[in-house]
Formats: C-alpha cells, sequence, structure tokens
C-alpha cells in the first residue's frame, strides 16, 4: 500500500513542472507575488507562498520575466511579467503540455 | 512588527551580500501584502497573525536558499562517475599506503614479529583513514566545483562518448573485476616483489643487521617467483583499466597461477629457506627453525589456494569458450 510520504512525493513531482507553465501563463498580464498567488488559487491552483515568491524570482533570473518596482497603495511592490523569451517559451510549453496531456489521456484511458 | 523584522533579519543572514537588500525588499513586500489580507480593515495585523504567516513560509534558511541558484555538492548527472573516481582514489591511497608500511615492516628486524604485525595493520589502518579522508575531501571539492559550473554550463560530460559498441564482452557476472579485489591484489603483488627484492632498496647498513640469510639453493626459485609476481602486477595494472576477465587474460592468469604454485610446492619440500646469520646469538638459534617451518607451511598453504584458481579458471576458460561456441 502506498504511503502517505511517497504519494506526497509523487504529487509533489507530478506538480513541479505544471507549475512552471502556470506562472509564466498567469504572468501574460503583470503581478506581483501575492496578487499572482490570488490568481493562481482562484483559478483552483494552489501553491503555497515559500514555493512561488522563489520560483517567480528563478523565473526572472532566467530572463524569462521582466520586473519592475512601482509604488501602491502606500507600499513599494515588486511587479512581474512575461518577457519576450518568456512568452516564447510560454507557447511551446504549451504546446507540449497540451500534446503530452491528449496523449496520457488516451493511455490512462486505454489502460483503465 | 517586530518578528516580521526578526524573521527578515534572519532570511537575510542565510543570503549572499550581493542579493541579500533585493531578496528580503521584496520577500517583506509579499509577506505584507499577505498580512494585510489577513487583518482587519485599517488595523495593524496582530502579532498572532505575524506568527502564522511566518510559521507558514517556513524556517527562514529554508526560505532563503530557495531564493538562490539550486546547489549541490555533487550533481545527479555526475554521481555515479564521481563515485568511480572516488572509488579509485581511494584504492591509490591504500596502495601507497601499503608500499609505505611495507617498507617499513620489512627493513623492521629487531622488534618482535608480534609488534611489528600489530603497528603494521594500525598504521595502515591510521594512515588509509588520514589519507582517505583527504582524497575524499579533494576529489569531492573537484566534484562541487564541476557540478557547480560558474557560467552554469557543464564542462565534464563523461558519458558523452560512450558507445554501445565498446561495452566489454561480458556474458558471466564473474567476469567482472570488483575494485576491492583488484586493490588487494595489486597491494599483495607489491608486498611480494618488495619482500623478494629487498637487497636492492634496502639501505646497506639496515641489510647487514639481517639475522638471517636466505639459503643458496633457493635463490633461483625466489627470483622466478619475483618474475611471476611482476608479471601478475602488469596483469592487474591492465585490469584497473579493462576490469573484465577474457579468455586469454584467464589463460595467462591460470599460467602465473600455476607455475607459482609449482615454486612454491618447491620451496614447501626444501631443507632449508632461511640460515642463521653470522651475528645471530645462539640462544636465537631455535628463531630460524620456526621461521622455516613457518614458511614452509605458508608456501603450502599459498601453493593450495594458487590451485584452487587454477581449477577455477580452467572451468571459467571452458564455460567462455562455451559462450563464444553457441554465439558462432
Amino acid at each position: 500500500m502506498m504511503t502517505e510520504d511517497r504519494l506526497e512525493k509523487m504529487r509533489l513531482e507530478l506538480r513541479r513542472g505544471v507549475l512552471v507553465l502556470a506562472v509564466l501563463g498567469s504572468l501574460r498580464q503583470s503581478h506581483y507575488g501575492y496578487s499572482l498567488r490570488k490568481q493562481l488559487q482562484d483559478a483552483g491552483i494552489d501553491i503555497d507562498e515559500g514555493t512561488l515568491y522563489p520560483l517567480i524570482r528563478r523565473l526572472a533570473d532566467q530572463g524569462l520575466l521582466t520586473s519592475e518596482w512601482r509604488q501602491g497603495e502606500g507600499r513599494d511592490r515588486r511587479y512581474y511579467q512575461l518577457s519576450q523569451e518568456g512568452a516564447q517559451l510560454l507557447e511551446t510549453l504549451t504546446t507540449e503540455w497540451q500534446t503530452l496531456n491528449s496523449r496520457l489521456s488516451t493511455v490512462l484511458e486505454v489502460n483503465k | 512588527m517586530k518578528l516580521l523584522d526578526r524573521y527578515m533579519s534572519a532570511v537575510a543572514h542565510y543570503l549572499p551580500e550581493n542579493r541579500r537588500d533585493e531578496i528580503t525588499r521584496e520577500l517583506r513586500s509579499n509577506i505584507l501584502d499577505q498580512l494585510e489580507h489577513l487583518a482587519e480593515p485599517d488595523q495593524e495585523p496582530s502579532e498572532a497573525q505575524v506568527a502564522e504567516v511566518l510559521n507558514s513560509l517556513g524556517h527562514p534558511q529554508k526560505v532563503a536558499y530557495q531564493f538562490l541558484p539550486h546547489q549541490q555538492l555533487v550533481s545527479e548527472a555526475l554521481f555515479p562517475f564521481y563515485k568511480q573516481v572516488l572509488g579509485y582514489a581511494l584504492l591509490l591511497v591504500f596502495l601507497v599506503e601499503l608500499i609505505k608500511l611495507s617498507v617499513a615492516f620489512i627493513s623492521n628486524s629487531y622488534v618482535p614479529m608480534a609488534s611489528i604485525l600489530l603497528g603494521y595493520t594500525f598504521g595502515l589502518f591510521t594512515g588509509f583513514i588520514n589519507h582517505g579522508l583527504l582524497a575524499f575531501a579533494i576529489v569531492t571539492g573537484i566534484f562541487y566545483v564541476l557540478s557547480n559550473p560558474p557560467g552554469g554550463k557543464s564542462v565534464l560530460q563523461p558519458y558523452r562518448c560512450w558507445r554501445a559498441e565498446q561495452l566489454p564482452p561480458i556474458v558471466h557476472d564473474w567476469q567482472r573485476i570488483g575494485t576491492c579485489d583488484l586493490a588487494g591484489e595489486i597491494g599483495l603483488n607489491i608486498l611480494v616483489v618488495l619482500m623478494l627484492f629487498h637487497q636492492i632498496w634496502m639501505p646497506e647498513e639496515q641489510l647487514q643487521n639481517i639475522d638471517v640469510t636466505i639459503a643458496a639453493d633457493i635463490v633461483p626459485w625466489l627470483y622466478l617467483l619475483g618474475a611471476l609476481t611482476i608479471a601478475s602486477l602488469f596483469l592487474n595494472v591492465w585490469n584497473i583499466r579493462y576490469g573484465y576477465w577474457t579468455g586469454s587474460k584467464l589463460i595467462v592468469n591460470l599460467f602465473l597461477n600455476g607455475v607459482s604454485a609449482i615454486v612454491f610446492i618447491i620451496l614447501s619440500r626444501e631443507a632449508e629457506l632461511f640460515l642463521p646469520g653470522e651475528k645471530l646469538k645462539q640462544d636465537m638459534l631455535g628463531l630460524v627453525d620456526v621461521l622455516n617451518t613457518s614458511f614452509k607451511i605458508g608456501f603450502l598453504i599459498a601453493a593450495l589456494y594458487l590451485l584452487y584458481e587454477v581449477g577455477r579458471d580452467i572451468y571459467r576458460v571452458t564455460l567462455l569458450g562455451g559462450a563464444l561456441r553457441s554465439s558462432k
């Protein structure tokens, strides 16, 4: 029988790559950390802040996101948006994801 | 908000100085956003709410680490190669220690045999641990740099030139030669060569201090044994690069072991292997008899073991011959 730990580990592995896609997809519009988290949560993708904030930074470090500090509601916030490179990557990854998802669905359906 | 300041200070502690301000500024802003949504409108969040948010974020070290590029002591891709290199480095350390201590062991003629053996084993152990740790640190350090290259692009790609056609022709598991077995064989070869040819490397004054002489009748046999051991050493060094048995290597090994076994049997049947030296005291003469008997028994045991290996290798050669015929 599968233990809780193992299930959690596999669930995390499964989500890891998909989260990048979700973040890139959401950042077609500019967001700051908390607003991005809210948008993902509203879309049913729950991601804890300890994972999300470093992930955005890493994507920005890789040149996939642009960022700027803006003043709003009396406080500085760092806003992120897809860079040109990020947009191209998102397009490729989306196609890849859709192909994979459709093939995987077939496999899971056939072997049910 | 004192708690938040303490948290940010703790996170900053684990960040490199050049990124500290940028990351903590952003993290603080994100946390404040979160707190703003938790607190009542137009009210400061309570310390309990701050604590809840910070606890859910996690330990400052973990949070700081997540913001930095991931580093590994040895990357997953290089790990199998790292283990192999480490194995060879430790093997080299073991052999160097063995040679150093063999020289010390053979040079020491006045200390009782039991003390020498005890000191020899202990010296080998401590020397291996000390230098083994150094080798471990050096190899791991090199692989750390290779796993985390400055430009981010890995320089070392150990499996890039791999081709299926280059795989060794192994059909039986026993054909693979283990690193530990190889280390033992090479160590034994070196020890025997050093003992047999001690006149070459030992200083003259130490040679004069040796209380026993080797019987003239057995000297040619010892030279033959030395030549066989050197040939075996070459074969074992070759096996470091090509660590598997083939039919031809087995036949060479079989020949070396067979002839060595015959020499050992001849030596074990000799009347005297060692003779008392001129300086040996009268009351120590009995020790020469003990030495002769011990070596004769030792040679006989060595011969029996080598004959067992000869039998085993003959069987293995037939197995390989059978596999070759069936593949044609």
